[in-house]
């Protein structure tokens, strides 16, 4: 979960310096592999979790794994809404990389909206307090 | 599991370093071997030194940039 969320960063990362269309998408189209990855690994880490909370002796109503719970659907469903806005900038990316291939400033502003960047980075940070909840379990 | 389990209070925050710590290497590390292949690409193929002649100076192509 952690690890796509990185290479998701990276290949990020990468785009917001390109300016050709076609690398553009290419960048994108890669971070959907890493999409998988982290939605694989956040299933495992929800079953195998809440199984370990069971095996550890912990409940399932303690504020801790509540709060992990909820923060875990909320990293996704933010992960999900800046997805949804970075699939507007791959059809953008598609149409013009099949026309010339010639930088836009319109799909740079895509790449670099603040919104869809705040979406996705704030998935990775709610990931990160939840990874704090998992390790520190206050309230146990 | 077990050392998990029974692992001291004061192993949480080198735990947590750890794990973040893995994390962003690896994005790091993903980060700049995605850069230097993307360069490595857009380097031209074939350029006019010859092999003796390679040197900053008498090679201007992008191909010796070594970072």
């Amino acid at each position: 979960m952690l690890g796509g969320g990185a290479i998701a960063a990276a290949l990020n990362l990468s785009a917001l310096g390109r300016e050709r269309p076609s690398e553009i998408l290419l960048l994108f189209g890669l971070i959907r592999i890493a999409v998988v990855a982290i939605v694989a690994g956040t299933a495992l880490a929800f079953v195998f979790g809440l199984w370990l909370v069971h095996e550890a002796g912990y409940g399932y109503g303690e504020g801790w794994v509540i709060a992990a719970i909820v923060l875990l659907i909320v990293a996704n469903a933010l992960g999900g809404a800046g997805g949804k806005r970075d699939q507007v900038t791959v059809k953008l990316a598609r149409e013009l990389a099949g026309s010339g291939d010639a930088p836009s400033p319109e799909l740079k502003a895509r790449v670099r909206d603040p919104l869809s960047l705040a979406l996705s980075y704030g998935s990775g940070l709610v990931l990160i307090v939840v990874l704090a909840l998992m390790v520190w379990k206050p309230g146990a | 599991m077990m050392l998990a389990l029974i692992r001291p209070d004061s192993w949480n925050f080198p735990l947590f370093l750890h794990i973040l710590g893995a994390t962003l290497l690896f994005g790091t590390v993903a980060t700049v071997a995605n850069r230097r292949v993307s360069r490595a690409a857009a380097t031209p193929a074939t350029n006019n030194c010859s092999h003796a002649s390679r040197s900053a100076r008498s090679c201007s192509g992008s191909s010796l940039r070594t970072s």
